[in-house]
C-alpha cells in the first residue's frame, strides 16, 4: 500500500477549520491580557461577575473601558476577549455538528466549548469568591485551553485529512524520536507552567522555603526544556527530511524555547535584580520600577511564551504522530 | 501553609480506610457509590490544591518566634504560652491584617493620634481590589507583602531569593534616614525610599504610584513597625522582668470578666510599651537642616560643580586618618575591601550568643523562619552608587548619622567630641568620596 493510496475517513471542512484557527489565533492575546491581570494584580479590578459593576457585560461604558482605571481595562478586556473566544468555540461546534464528518471530532469541539464555559466559570468563581488559588487553576487551565485551540486547528486542517500521505511521500518520513521528544516537551513545558503560576500567584502565607522550592523546580524544569529542545532541533536537523508541516513548527519551537530562556532571565532581574550588580556601577544603578512598563511587558511576555510553547509542542506532537501513523499505514 | 497541611490532612484521613468504613457504615448501604463518588471528587480537589496551591488564611499575624527563641536562650524559660499570650494582646490592640487597628491607647494621646490616618491604616490592609475611581485597597499585599510578609519582617516568600534581605520593619530601625544615629526615620524618610528605591537591590521605586498611595503605605510601615517592636519589648519585658515560674500565660482575652485585674494588668503593660514606641515615632527630629545646599553656604564643590582638589586631597587623609578612620572598613581606596567579617543587626539580634556561621547552631532557628545568615560588606564606593542616595546631601547625612542597623557608626563631631571632626571636615570627606568615582555626576540620583 502506499501512502497515497491511504484511506482517509473525512473529506476537509474549510468552515470548521477556519473557526479553529480563528478561535486559536483569538486564544492567545487572551492569554496575554489575562497575563497583564497577574502581573497588574487586577484579577479583583471588578469585583462582580458575569457583569461589570452592575452592567452587561458588552453593555459596559467604552469610556470608562478605556479611558477608566488601567486595572479595569485590563480586567474587562480578558473579559470580552474570553467572549470572543468563547463565540468561537460556539461557532466551532455549530459548525462541526453540521458539517465535520468524524463524528470522534464533532464531540471533540463540543468538548472544546465545554472547556471554554468551564474556563469562564473557573475566572469568575476567582472573583466572587476572591480567590488567588481560582486564579492559579484559571492560570494554569487558560494554556491548556490555548493547546487544545491548537490541536483543533491541527486536525481540522487540510494537512492532516488529506495532506500528510504527500507531505510524507515528499519527504524522508518522520522519526520516531521527534513525536515523543515533543511530547515529553510538552508535558515539561506544561509542568513548567504550573510551578510559574505557583510564583506568580503566591500569597503572604507561603513561606520563603517553599517559594525556593518553587524556584529551584522552576529553574530545574527550565534546563530539562532547553536539553529536550536542543535535542529536538538537533534530531530536526540531522534526521533527514521531515515533512516540511512537522520540520517549521520543530524550528519554531525550539527558537522560541530558546526565547523564553531569555525572557526567564528578564524576568528575574525585573523582580528581584541584577544578580552580579556590584560588579559596576553602571549594573549597580539599575533600581527596578514596581509595575514600570518593561518589567510588566517581560513577565508578561515571559508568561505569555510558556503558553506558546505548549500550543507550539502541542501541534508538532499532534503532527508527527498524525506523520507517523500515515507512514506506518503506508507501509 | 496552614491549607497545605488541612489538605493533607484531609488525604490522609480519606487514605485510610477505617475512617472511610465507619462514614460507611453510618450512611448506610445505599450511600456507598454516593461516599465513594465525594472521596474521589475530594480526592481530585486535595490533588488540585496539592499541585497548585490554595488561599491560605492570612488572618493573623505571625509570632516573632527567633526573639522569643532568643529569650529562651538566655532565660531558660518556655515562652511558649506567653508567646501566645503576647499575640493575643497585641490582636487586642492592633487587630489583624484584614481589620488592623490603631490602639485606644494610641488614638487618645494628641502626640500620637495623628501619626497614622485610620483611613489609610483599612486601605493598605486586607485583600487586593480596585474600583472604577482607580482606588486601591489592599496595598500593602499589592506592593509589598512578597518580600516584606505580612507581618513586616522581611521573611516574606521571596525573601531567601533577595540580596540585601528585605527589611524587618519589627525592630522599628531603618537604614536611610534624615534623622540621627538610633531614632526613628520620619515618614518622609520612608517615603522617600518607596519612592527613589534602592538600586541595585531588589527594593523596587515605587514612583508610579499615586502620591496618596505612597502615603498610605508609609503608614502601614509605621504601624507594622510599633506593633513589631511592641511584641518584641513586651516580651523581653516578659522573659527578664516577671516571674513567670509558673509557666502560665501573663494575659489572656476572657480574663476581662474572670480575672479583670490580671487582665487590665497585662493591658496596661502592653500599652505602655506601646506609647513609648509611639511617642518616639511621632517626634523624630529630621535633620533637613543639616541637608547641603550651596546657598548654605556649605559647598562641596565650586561654581561648575566639579569637585575642589584640595577638599578631596584633605578629605582623602581624613578617610585613611585615625579619627573617622574609613578606610579600616571601606579600605584604603573605598573598595570596600577593609572590613572583617560582620553581620548587621538583624542578623545578630536572632543570632545572640551564637556564632552566626555555625550551620548547625543556625538550624534550629532556621525551622523557626529565619534566613540564611548572610555577613555584611562594607559598600564599595568606587561604584559611585549608595544605597541611601547618591547626592552629596545623603552622603553626607550617611557619614554624620551613620547607618543604623549597620557597622557604619554616626562619626564623631565637634564640638560634642572636641576630637571629632569639624562640619568642614564631613564636607572633604564628601568631596572625597565623591572623588573615587570619577564618572558620577553631583547632584544626580542613581
Amino acid at each position: 500500500m502506499t501512502a497515497s493510496a491511504v484511506r482517509f475517513q473525512a473529506a476537509f471542512t474549510p468552515i470548521v477549520h477556519r473557526l479553529a484557527v480563528l478561535l486559536t489565533i483569538a486564544v492567545f492575546p487572551l492569554i496575554w491580557v489575562g497575563g497583564l491581570v497577574t502581573t497588574y494584580d487586577a484579577g479583583m479590578a471588578v469585583p462582580d461577575w458575569p457583569g461589570t459593576y452592575g452592567w452587561n457585560m458588552f453593555a459596559y461604558p467604552i469610556s470608562t473601558w478605556l479611558f477608566g482605571p488601567f486595572d479595569l481595562l485590563v480586567e474587562h478586556s480578558h473579559r470580552l476577549l474570553g467572549s470572543l473566544a468563547g463565540f468561537f468555540s460556539i461557532g466551532l461546534a455549530m459548525a462541526a455538528w453540521k458539517y465535520e464528518e468524524r463524528s470522534w471530532f464533532r464531540w471533540w469541539c463540543i468538548g472544546i466549548l465545554l472547556a471554554v464555559v468551564a474556563q469562564g466559570a473557573l475566572g469568575g468563581a476567582r472573583v466572587l469568591l476572591d480567590q488567588r488559588t481560582f486564579a492559579m487553576l484559571h492560570g494554569c487551565t487558560g494554556p491548556l485551553f490555548f493547546a487544545l485551540a491548537a490541536a483543533t486547528a491541527t486536525m481540522s486542517s487540510r494537512w492532516w485529512v488529506e495532506g500528510a500521505a504527500v507531505d510524507i511521500r515528499n519527504s524522508g518520513g518522520t522519526k520516531g524520536r521527534l513525536r515523543w521528544l515533543s511530547g515529553l516537551i510538552l508535558i515539561a513545558s506544561y509542568g513548567q507552567l504550573v510551578l510559574g503560576a505557583q510564583l506568580r500567584h503566591v500569597t503572604g502565607a507561603v513561606s520563603h522555603q517553599t517559594f525556593l522550592i518553587f524556584v529551584h523546580s522552576h529553574f530545574t524544569l527550565a534546563a530539562v526544556v532547553l536539553l529536550l529542545a536542543i535535542l529536538q532541533g538537533l534530531i530536526g536537523s540531522f534526521s533527514g527530511r521531515l515533512p516540511t508541516r512537522v520540520a517549521h513548527p520543530t524550528k519554531w519551537l525550539v527558537g522560541i524555547v530558546f526565547l523564553q530562556v531569555a525572557l526567564g532571565i528578564g524576568t528575574w532581574i525585573v523582580n528581584y535584580a541584577l544578580p552580579w550588580q556590584e560588579l559596576n556601577g553602571w549594573l549597580a544603578k539599575y533600581v527596578i520600577v514596581s509595575k514600570g512598563y518593561w518589567e510588566s511587558m517581560i513577565v508578561t511576555a515571559h508568561m505569555a511564551t510558556g503558553s506558546l510553547i505548549i500550543s507550539l509542542a502541542t501541534v508538532v506532537t499532534f503532527r508527527a504522530w498524525r506523520a507517523a501513523k500515515v507512514s506506518n499505514a503506508a507501509n | 501553609m496552614h491549607s497545605y497541611r488541612a489538605v493533607l490532612i484531609a488525604a490522609h484521613r480519606l487514605m485510610q480506610p477505617e475512617l472511610n468504613q465507619h462514614h460507611s457504615a453510618t450512611l448506610g448501604r445505599s450511600n456507598t457509590t454516593t461516599t465513594r463518588m465525594f472521596t474521589r471528587v475530594v480526592y481530585s480537589l486535595c490533588a488540585a490544591c496539592l499541585v497548585c496551591g490554595c488561599d491560605a488564611p492570612l488572618a493573623s499575624f505571625s509570632s516573632n518566634l527567633l526573639v522569643a527563641n532568643r529569650l529562651e536562650r538566655q532565660t531558660g524559660l518556655d515562652l511558649s504560652e506567653q508567646t501566645e499570650a503576647v499575640d493575643q494582646l497585641l490582636e487586642h490592640l492592633f487587630g489583624t491584617p484584614e481589620s488592623p487597628r490603631w490602639p485606644k491607647c494610641l488614638e487618645s494621646d494628641v502626640r500620637t493620634k495623628s501619626l497614622i490616618s485610620l483611613d489609610y491604616l483599612a486601605q493598605a490592609a486586607g485583600p487586593v481590589r480596585s474600583d472604577q475611581a482607580d482606588q486601591h485597597f489592599g496595598l500593602f499585599r499589592e506592593h509589598c507583602v512578597f518580600c516584606h510578609g505580612l507581618s513586616g519582617s522581611g521573611t516574606g516568600p521571596t525573601s531567601s531569593l533577595l540580596n540585601p534581605y528585605p527589611r524587618d520593619f519589627r525592630p522599628g530601625v531603618f537604614k536611610f534616614k534624615t534623622t540621627g544615629s538610633g531614632v526613628k526615620p520620619t515618614k518622609a524618610d520612608l517615603r522617600n525610599t518607596l519612592v527613589r528605591g534602592i538600586p541595585g537591590t531588589s527594593m523596587p521605586t515605587f514612583s508610579l504610584l499615586k502620591s496618596e498611595e505612597l502615603e498610605i503605605l508609609t503608614d502601614y510601615v509605621v504601624y507594622l513597625a510599633i506593633r513589631g517592636e511592641a511584641e518584641r519589648r513586651l516580651l523581653t519585658e516578659l522573659a527578664l522582668d516577671m516571674d513567670l515560674t509558673d509557666g502560665q500565660p501573663f494575659w489572656k482575652p476572657d480574663w476581662e470578666s474572670t480575672r479583670p485585674a490580671d487582665y487590665l494588668a497585662g493591658l496596661e503593660l502592653a500599652e505602655q510599651i506601646t506609647q513609648k514606641i509611639a511617642l518616639a515615632w511621632a517626634q523624630p527630629e529630621s535633620q533637613d537642616n543639616l541637608v547641603l545646599s550651596e546657598s548654605d553656604g556649605i559647598q562641596l564643590t565650586n561654581a561648575s560643580r566639579e569637585l575642589d582638589p584640595g577638599a578631596v586631597a584633605r578629605g582623602r587623609a581624613l578617610f585613611n586618618g585615625k579619627i573617622a578612620a574609613c578606610s579600616s572598613c571601606h579600605g584604603t581606596e573605598g573598595k570596600g575591601d577593609g572590613a572583617v567579617r560582620n553581620f548587621d543587626f538583624w542578623t545578630k539580634d536572632w543570632t545572640d550568643g551564637l556564632d552566626p556561621d555555625d550551620r548547625e547552631a543556625i538550624r534550629p532557628l532556621r525551622k523557626l523562619g529565619a534566613l540564611k545568615t548572610r555577613p555584611i560588606s562594607p559598600r564599595n564606593l568606587q561604584l559611585g552608587v549608595f544605597r541611601g542616595g547618591s547626592d552629596p546631601e545623603d552622603i553626607y547625612l550617611r557619614i554624620v548619622n551613620g547607618i543604623d542597623g549597620t557597622p557604619m557608626p554616626a562619626a564623631a563631631l565637634k564640638p560634642i567630641n572636641p576630637q571629632g571632626l569639624s562640619e568642614n571636615d564631613v564636607q572633604d570627606l564628601v568631596s572625597f568620596v565623591l572623588s573615587l568615582s570619577q564618572n558620577t555626576s553631583l547632584g544626580g540620583n542613581p
